[in-house]
């Protein structure tokens, strides 16, 4: 093939500055361009304070009708020893954070009993799920929906693909290779691997929160989590947000500190031998590293990695 | 160009090439570091891409019938759009994300190695008759 070695050059000078523009425009896409996702309606909670005990959830609505809330059994004793950072308690819910200290690292511990297991909520950045660079800072998000409380979940939106029910709403179907955990109506976790069932089957059970990221710590009162498990992120110190929960209705929310030379982080073992000692029965990782963040009463309580609150795509909350 | 003259070439190509990959290796060791520990088999890989695409090949020519300016071009690009494709897939590994535009940069690499060859053989095919 004979070619004029002027016109070899320009065409292959565009090329180049072609692979140039769309490598540069794939970058754009996936970290700065907000795009795509639809809008979440927000659930309509009322809470109503009576003498008789009773929860109605229909749809997208939710009411609650409580009395008093008394805590189930003792505090952990890892708990006991560590320090009380704030509390707030209602005829639906009862919160109490602490800070203790394990795998040299500062943990923040929200003990949460909760009347109703309805009351925990889950919101998206700018209320839109499924797009990309929508986020916003998990205090911002807990500020727009009046929480007294919230954590980072599971950056769902940050996936194609994984189960995702949200405030008794299925929002996507397609399942991945994860394994999830429900949050199920009767103020239980169950998790399980995605392949094994669908969305309606999972929301028909009873589920009224479904989050895909994981791994799985504890299962049915056993550690099951392995560094070994194949993902790199789970083999190193980080930081860590985990979920898990003591007994009906009564969870441990988990901010572990990292990446400073006061807090090293947890190896996904490490922070599932913390989910144990808390008393936790099931337990599950949610997205952690510069995302971990914990938020109560208007004031940060972890310190993320960063410096500063990362802008996440969801977070757990619990409404005042 | 005499025969010592395309050898010097392709040598001189193959340390290029040989340089690129060691860059890479170079590249994915420092991004460990700032990923905290997660890595990406892409881009832990994506300097053997260079190095037998470029470093092997290159020294391969030596032996081979000579390619012309378009194979080596076509093939040039070829190698670049898939160590950028790799490079990319790795940053969105660490990063933890799922990006579909990704699988262009590897459907065009494949197509213009494949192109590359495919001139190649044309070319000898047509020499030799």
């Amino acid at each position: 093939m004979q070619n004029n070695p002027r016109k070899t050059f320009h065409l292959v000078f565009m090329f180049y500055v072609l692979l140039f523009l769309f490598t540069t425009f794939v970058l754009l896409y996936e970290f700065v361009i907000p795009h795509g996702g639809f809008i979440v309606e927000n659930p309509v909670v009322t809470t109503t304070t009576t003498s008789n005990s009773g929860v109605t959830t229909s749809d997208n609505e939710t009411t609650t009708i409580t009395e008093e809330l008394i805590y189930p059994g003792t505090v952990p004793s890892v708990l006991e020893d560590g320090i009380v950072l704030g509390s707030y308690f209602s005829d639906s819910v009862l919160i109490t954070i602490y800070q203790i200290r394990a795998t040299n690292s500062d943990v923040y511990v929200a003990d949460v009993v909760v009347k109703d297991a309805c009351t925990i909520l889950t919101a998206f950045a700018y209320n839109t799920f499924g797009g990309t660079n929508i986020t916003q800072t998990v205090s911002a998000m807990a500020i727009e929906h009046n929480a007294i409380f919230a954590i980072n979940s599971d950056y769902a939106s940050h996936y194609d693909s994984g189960f995702v029910i949200r405030n008794g709403l299925i929002l996507r179907s397609s399942f991945s290779n994860r394994d999830a955990i429900s949050l199920n109506i009767d103020g239980n976790l169950s998790t399980f691997t995605e392949t094994t069932t669908t969305t309606q089957e999972v929301l028909d059970s009873g589920s009224w929160q479904l989050w895909s990221f994981g791994p799985v710590l504890i299962k049915d009162g056993v550690s099951v989590a392995s560094v070994n498990d194949g993902l790199d992120r789970d083999a190193v110190n980080n930081p860590r947000t985990a979920f898990g929960q003591v007994g009906s209705n009564h969870f441990m929310f988990v901010c572990v500190d990292g990446r400073t030379t006061i807090s090293h982080g947890a190896d996904i073992e490490e922070l599932a031998a913390i989910m144990v000692s808390l008393g936790c029965v099931e337990a599950y990782n949610f997205d952690g590293g510069g995302s971990s963040t914990m938020w109560f009463d208007g004031t940060l309580i972890n310190h993320p990695s960063e410096g500063t609150e990362r802008k996440v795509g969801d977070c757990v909350y619990i409404r005042r | 160009m005499s025969i010592s003259e395309d050898k010097k070439i392709f040598v001189k190509r193959a340390f290029i090439y040989l340089a690129i990959s060691a860059f890479l290796v170079g590249f994915n060791l420092v991004y460990s570091i700032f990923a905290h520990g997660i890595g990406s088999d892409y881009m832990q890989y994506a300097f053997l891409l260079p190095l037998i695409g470029g470093s092997v090949m290159s020294l391969l020519l030596i032996l081979l019938p000579r390619a012309s300016d378009t194979v080596c071009h076509l093939w040039r690009m070829g190698i670049t759009t898939l160590v950028t494709g790799s490079l990319l897939h790795g940053v969105f590994d660490i990063y933890g994300s799922e990006v579909a535009l990704v699988k262009v940069f590897f459907v065009v690499g494949g197509i213009l190695l494949i192109s590359s060859f495919i001139v190649y053989i044309i070319n000898i095919i047509q020499t030799n008759k």
